[in-house]
């Protein structure tokens, strides 16, 4: 899978996780600073060079 | 208060600030008067324990006494001199200003509004457009947000960014936003270890956590609310109907016109003094700093490969 795909892979589940979060689980740990840095660590997740 | 607005709204502000502004400066500054104030106003709940409650939560939010002030042009002002003597960086500077600045004004929008002239006066501003309900706690505030004018706000923000989409953009992120902060960016490379992807992620986060924070807050609001069926929409100005709307009462014409014109003397003294004696002098000093460390004189020169992806 090449990089530019599995960035946009991370960017759907980043925002799954927020939606979901947000709607069902309604966890106030996805506030306004751990919500974007979720979203950070998934791409981080998704897009690490595994070659290491 | 707005739920996705400040978030949405560091993005517009980039795009169309023309002087060099810090995009981590501009989002700080949209943050900044919730930053240390908002955990009060719903308080803080562990298990049936109710922790750090404001008592009357839209007088210590947004009044006096209480932490009104830091919804005030003096905290973007007294903010933006910190940035230029703290760390001697007039893109910081600007960024705070104008962030700062942006949320003032867009919280004036709900019932409450702010002291914007605080200080000179305690008058409060407000368009009343939506009902201010964090009363209601953080479920009750949320149903009666995305019920009215102010879930309309929020979407009004989303495409606001979305008709300058290129602003989110990868190019745009390493042509602009990284060479108007270049240390700022770098110190998050290098102190999280984050690859390019993750950076630009970073910069994306808020617009993606905004847009989500709209799509779910709606979603629970219209669908899984089990007071749905009573807690309608109302997009009358100044709903929703059905919450018990908190506002300052009106002074009159004649008050409010008088507290608006020692406000606005007060203010634009107060800003030639405060720039005569302290602001330009910071001005020049963070300069001169910048061009040292551009020169890689400084403690740490830009990073200018950070972002750029190979």
């Amino acid at each position: 899978m090449s990089l530019k795909q599995r960035e946009r892979l991370g960017y759907v589940c980043a925002v799954l996780v927020l939606i979901v979060g947000g709607a069902l689980i309604r966890t106030a740990l996805l506030n306004w600073v751990c919500g974007p840095v979720s979203v950070v660590a998934v791409l981080m997740i998704f897009t690490r060079d595994r070659r290491r | 208060m707005s739920w996705a607005a400040h978030e949405l709204e560091s993005y517009v502000l980039q795009k169309h600030v023309k002087v060099k502004a810090s995009y981590v400066a501009l989002l700080f500054g949209c943050l900044l008067p919730d930053f240390f104030t908002k955990l009060p106003v719903y308080g803080l709940h562990i298990g049936n324990l109710e922790l750090i409650k404001a008592s009357t939560p839209y007088r210590y939010h947004r009044g006096w006494p209480g932490v009104g002030p830091t919804h005030s042009l003096l905290m973007a002002f007294v903010a933006s001199l910190l940035a230029l003597g703290i760390w001697k960086n007039r893109a910081w500077c600007v960024g705070l200003l104008v962030g700062t600045t942006a949320h003032v004004l867009t919280d004036t929008f709900d019932s409450v509004g702010t002291m914007i002239f605080f200080p000179f006066t305690t008058q409060h501003y407000s368009t009343d457009m939506w009902a201010y309900a964090s009363q209601q706690g953080r479920y009750g505030d949320a149903a009666a947000y995305y019920s009215s004018l102010g879930g309309v706000w929020d979407v009004f923000w989303f495409f606001v960014v979305l008709t300058g989409a290129s602003v989110l953009s990868r190019r745009y992120f390493e042509e602009t936003v990284v060479p108007n902060d270049p240390g700022a960016w770098a110190w998050l490379q290098r102190t999280f270890g984050m690859n390019n992807s993750a950076l630009l992620a970073a910069y994306r986060a808020w617009f993606i956590y905004g847009a989500c924070r709209i799509v779910a807050w709606f979603a629970w609001a219209r669908l899984l609310n089990p007071a749905r069926g009573t807690e309608v929409i109302d997009l009358s100005w100044g709903g929703p109907y059905w919450v018990q709307k908190v506002s300052y009462p009106f002074p009159g014409w004649g008050t409010f016109a008088l507290h608006t014109v020692i406000g606005v003397v007060g203010w634009t003294i107060t800003v030639i003094l405060g720039w005569r004696l302290f602001g330009r002098r910071l001005w020049d000093r963070a300069a001169a700093h910048e061009v040292a460390r551009a020169k890689g004189a400084g403690p740490s020169g830009p990073a200018r490969d950070v972002g750029t992806s190979a």
